[in-house]
């Protein structure tokens, strides 16, 4: 057999040299392996820590010991004492215990913890593994000195606008350099720096992107050693949190806290620095409230999404997925909850998760501490739409689907109802590479749950072309979904009528090409549809607080990647910012609510457009009431504000101009003046004709042009000798 | 008078330009053959022929007398401008991007393009003195740079040159003194320096830029006196003859025009107000860049030339005449 011998000798030797000792170790060979192993802690779980102990002399020593036996024999015969003896053979004020198993030393502890064993003695007790979480203060440990409270003026102090102007940031190169700068909307004009010049807008100020906080309090920035605060007039420095490398953060609904999160720099050792990746801070004193694991948190090494946590309206309990668990085979199986944190403690609400099967999604009622949440389905179960309140953590109410390929959900602003979309499919097959492939067609069907009716009613609407985009009227009964596909987007507006099981479709729209966004106005009544990255580009604008939906307008603005009301719903802004379609011309366009443009701004590098969002509105409802119904004469007032400010502006346009042409005519006389100085060289140059000189008309030469009015062609006759052929 | 849109070229146009008086319009492409054409009509009334490569700059002198023109094919060509015949050709190692005549026209500048050993140079000829204009002659000023001068013309009288670069600095020379500019501005283009107009008065002077702006400077001193921003680089500019108006012209790379839609590569020219910098109006026409424009003497009509071969000559419509800013 000789050719398998020659393949023996090709074979390269992977065996070990004759006495190699392998001094590798399994840490240094695969730490992230090692790091995961389960640890056993039988032993440790079953002692316990007890502190308080009556300090006495060797003496007492004995009698000591008979006394806490017998109290700890209470509670389980077989527990086993320690006294550490101090150097004089006393006791140092401390015990350690050994139960027989977890279960009775966990019982212990509670049974102990702040047992009073007599007057002037009560017992301390912890689980030895709690013990070692706690670690030794640094050596250069000092108390924190108080920090003096800087006071950086109003916060709201933007609200106090007495044109009740709203402001936006942008973030762009000015001069070649990033630069944030916040903006007070002008209606109409040039928008104006909102503050000074060196305050409002600041070169570099941030190193990645701003975020405004979501009352508008605050502008944050992110910088390499953390996020910094801006607020009040003059966008002084208002808290500073340290976290290196900072990558996303998240303020929670009322500004009370904020998240940040920093992925782990080293990817080789990712387990060492990956501990605190995640943390929480209190926005007002800065102090770091509880830090994360992500890997703990997922069960993986980044974070799968952001905002990670999702908040309750009322900041009491934030949320995120379960990690998914490992089958036996270190699969990943589906996950199956979600993890509900007390904002009060920072602890797991009831130390476990919610279980829900094979949970894709959840989110928040904006009014009340209610999950919604969207569980596929499988070939077995079918889909789970759900209402779940929290701290209950009761099931208000659920609607099962077969079939459900796709879904998303939708809260109503005011958090009256929910709505879901859902993709259903006829049958399901698998193609050869696994991916699914869905046979016979879809159906499409918008989902309605009342949270105010009683037991929370369902409606449902199907759809009779593919969903695109779905949105609530924040305030009122109506809503808005896109159907249709690329070529033929056709918004459709249905109203919500008590008593009635579907909702009644009130308007349908001309159709539209590309169409991919439905937005309402921040206050309801009207409507942007969106042709997001599209080189139309087009933007309708729909008044439907009227009894018939109604556009108003259509805008183009080319290759725009971004659109948002304003948050009063007074302006809408639309613009093409660095990451949309290449080849695009970055900037932004803002109009009124009814789609007439009011200014056009082109930046360079223009990566960011946010509109300072406003405080939720703390008057009372019989007092906004009042103001609706005297709008028209409070109107009048801002009305004539408006004519006057425009003449006044345009007084000062004129005023401004002239004096840049005054300074203009100064160069061009002097310049004038000079070539008239030179006239005689100059006619000398041209061989002494002065082309300065109006033309002289006798000197005109006529000369005649034909021009051919219009052209025909005929056909030329035939010659005779093209006869004969 | 009718938009007239021109297709004598077979290639992209490079220059277009009047001559003093208006009447005639002369006209330079990628094409071998420069084009002289009736304003009033667009009839063409013939063209030069000699080139053997791309002609990339034409100028005629005040009466109308001469003609010059640069060509790739490394040649300068003077010609009578009436009967179309070559008079003077000058030869040189590298192709010539740019010429114009002096105040007088007896003087020709021109550039020429840099190529690996070869700098490039700006040179200025007498046309009167014939041992200048045979090969090999020397010229009257000569100078050389290692950045592209991409263009040059005589901005006072027959003494000072203004020259452009590819580098975006401009600078000015006196003839008498080849060794040292008497003006720099480095600082008021980043990119490419495309194009420079006088103002017909010859106060000012305009220039193009691939930046995205075009510039008015002082002619004496080539301080930046304003600024024009557009969203595409500029390939051309230049000023009305009879209001505070200036015009920019140019689009989205031709590389990149097949990729884009035509509303969004900006071929249309803009007119802004030279003194408060605003632009107010635009006139569409071209389907690819504007590569070259210019002002008729009257201030209402306007001639073009672009990437996509073809002149267009228009004329300004009442609104246009009518506009005015208040001041």
């Amino acid at each position: 057999m000789v050719e398998i011998d020659m393949n023996k000798e090709n074979e390269e030797d992977f065996s070990d040299p004759p006495g190699y000792v392998d001094d590798i170790t399994d840490d240094a060979l695969v730490p992230d392996v090692i790091h995961q192993k389960p640890v056993i802690e039988e032993f440790e779980d079953n002692c316990v820590f007890i502190t308080g102990i009556p300090l006495v002399g060797a003496d007492r020593l004995g009698r000591l010991q008979s006394v806490l036996k017998k109290v700890l024999e209470k509670l389980d015969p077989a527990v086993k004492l320690y006294l550490p003896p101090s150097a004089e053979g006393g006791t140092l004020g401390v015990l350690f215990t050994e139960w027989s198993d977890s279960k009775s030393a966990q019982f212990a502890v509670k049974s102990l913890d702040g047992y009073a064993f007599d007057k002037s003695h009560t017992f301390t007790a912890h689980l030895f593994t709690e013990m070692k979480k706690l670690t030794a203060p640094a050596d250069d440990w000092k108390t924190p000195e108080k920090q003096p409270y800087t006071d950086v003026g109003d916060l709201w102090w933007w609200m106090q606008h007495d044109r009740c102007r709203d402001q936006f940031a942008i973030l762009h190169d000015k001069n070649g350099v990033p630069t944030v700068g916040v903006f007070t909307n002008m209606k109409g004009n040039e928008p104006e720096l909102a503050g000074d010049l060196d305050k409002a807008e600041r070169a570099n100020w941030t190193e990645t992107v701003f975020t405004w906080s979501p009352h508008g309090s605050y502008l944050s920035t992110i910088h390499k050693r953390g996020i910094i605060l801006w607020g009040g007039p003059e966008y002084a420095r208002a808290h500073r949190f340290a976290h290196d490398n900072v990558q996303y953060i998240d303020f929670s609904p009322c500004e009370t806290f904020l998240v940040t999160y920093a992925a782990p720099e080293e990817t080789e050792k990712w387990w060492d620095c990956e501990k605190d990746s995640l943390r929480i801070w209190d926005v007002r004193t800065g102090e770091l409230k509880k830090s994360f694991s992500t890997f703990e948190l997922t069960g993986r090494t980044q974070l799968p999404t952001w905002p990670f946590f999702k908040w309750s309206f009322d900041e009491k309990y934030f949320a995120c997925l379960k990690a998914p668990e490992k089958d036996k085979l270190e699969k990943e199986k589906k996950i199956d909850g979600i993890s509900v944190f007390e904002a009060e403690t920072f602890e797991l609400y009831q130390k476990r998760a919610v279980t829900i099967e094979h949970i894709k999604h959840f989110e928040w009622a904006p009014n009340a501490t209610t999950l919604a949440y969207y569980s596929e389905c499988t070939d077995a179960v079918p889909a789970e739409f759900g209402l779940l309140q929290v701290p209950s953590m009761q099931r208000l109410r659920s609607a099962r689907v077969h079939n459900v390929a796709d879904a998303q959900l939708f809260w109503q602003k005011c958090g009256k109802r929910l709505a879901f979309y859902t993709m259903r499919y006829n049958k399901k097959a698998y193609r050869d590479t696994g991916d699914i492939k869905y046979v016979g067609g879809c159906t499409y069907h918008i989902d309605i749950f009342e949270i105010d009716k009683k037991d929370v009613s369902l409606m449902n609407l199907p759809l009779t072309e593919p969903f695109i985009h779905f949105d609530w009227d924040p305030e009122g009964d109506k809503f808005c979904v896109l159907v249709g596909n690329t070529a033929k987007a056709t918004p459709q507006v249905y109203k919500i009528e008590p008593n009635s099981h579907a909702p009644k479709l009130v308007s349908k729209l001309d159709p539209g090409v590309h169409f991919n966004e439905v937005q309402f106005a921040p206050k309801g009544g009207w409507l942007a549809i969106l042709a997001k990255v599209s080189s139309g580009g087009n933007v309708y604008f729909i008044d439907t607080s009227l009894a018939e939906a109604k556009r108003t307008n259509v805008i183009e603005h080319p290759l725009f990647n971004k659109g948002y009301w304003d948050p009063t719903g007074r302006y809408f802004v639309t613009c093409s910012t660095l990451g949309g379609r290449s080849g695009a011309d970055l900037g932004y366009r803002i109009y009124s609510f009814q789609g007439r443009e009011l200014c056009r701004k082109n930046l360079d590098r223009l990566a960011q457009f946010k509109w300072r969002p406003r405080p939720p509105v703390k008057l009372s409802e019989q007092k906004q009431k009042e103001i609706k119904k005297n709008l028209k004469k409070i109107a009048a007032r801002f009305i004539k504000q408006d004519d006057d400010e425009k003449c006044r502006a345009s007084q000062e346009v004129i005023e401004k101009r002239r004096k840049i042409m005054a300074a203009f005519d100064v160069i061009r006389n002097r310049n004038l003046e000079y070539l008239a100085s030179i006239r005689e060289a100059r006619i000398e140059l041209r061989n002494g004709v002065d082309t300065d000189a109006e033309p002289n008309e006798d000197e005109f030469v006529d000369e005649e042009i034909t021009i051919a009015l219009s052209t025909s062609k005929t056909m030329a006759p035939l010659s005779e000798e093209d006869e004969r052929d | 008078m009718r938009p007239l849109s021109l297709k004598g070229h077979e290639r992209a146009l490079t220059r277009v330009r009047f001559n003093r008086e208006g009447d005639l319009l002369f006209t330079c492409a990628k094409d071998k053959k420069p084009c002289v054409w009736y304003t009033e009509n667009g009839e063409r009334i013939g063209s030069y022929d000699g080139h053997n490569g791309a002609v990339w700059d034409i100028d005629v002198t005040w009466d109308t007398a001469k003609c010059v023109t640069a060509s790739g094919d490394l040649t300068v060509k003077i010609w009578d401008a009436e009967l179309g015949n070559c008079i003077h050709t000058i030869n040189h190692q590298t192709p010539m991007k740019s010429c114009g005549f002096s105040y007088s026209g007896n003087l020709v500048c021109f550039t020429t393009q840099k190529m690996t050993k070869n700098l490039s140079i700006v040179q200025v000829r007498d046309l009167r003195d014939s041992a200048q204009m045979v090969d090999g002659g020397e010229a009257c000023f000569t100078t050389q740079f290692d950045v592209n001068a991409t263009t040059a013309l005589f901005t006072k009288l027959d003494d000072e040159l203004t020259i452009g670069f590819e580098s975006g600095l401009l600078q000015q020379y006196d003839l008498r003194n080849p060794g040292n500019a008497i003006n720099t501005n480095e600082s008021v283009h980043r990119y490419s320096v495309q194009d420079l107009q006088m103002s017909p008065n010859g106060e000012f002077l305009i220039s193009a830029s691939r930046d995205k702006t075009a510039a008015l400077l002082d002619v004496n001193d080539l301080k930046k006196l304003k600024q024009y921003k557009s969203e595409r680089p500029v390939n051309s500019a230049c000023i009305s003859p009879t209001r505070d108006h200036v015009c920019l012209g140019g689009g989205e790379d031709a590389m990149q025009v097949t990729q884009t839609s035509v509303s969004a590569g900006h071929f249309e020219a803009k007119i802004y107000h030279m003194v408060f910098e605003e632009e107010f109006a635009r006139f569409k026409g071209h389907f690819g860049p504007i590569n070259t424009m210019t002002w008729h003497a009257f201030g209402t009509i306007f001639a073009t030339g672009g990437e996509d071969g073809y002149v267009r000559i228009q004329e300004f419509d009442e609104d246009y005449l009518g506009f005015t800013y208040d001041f």
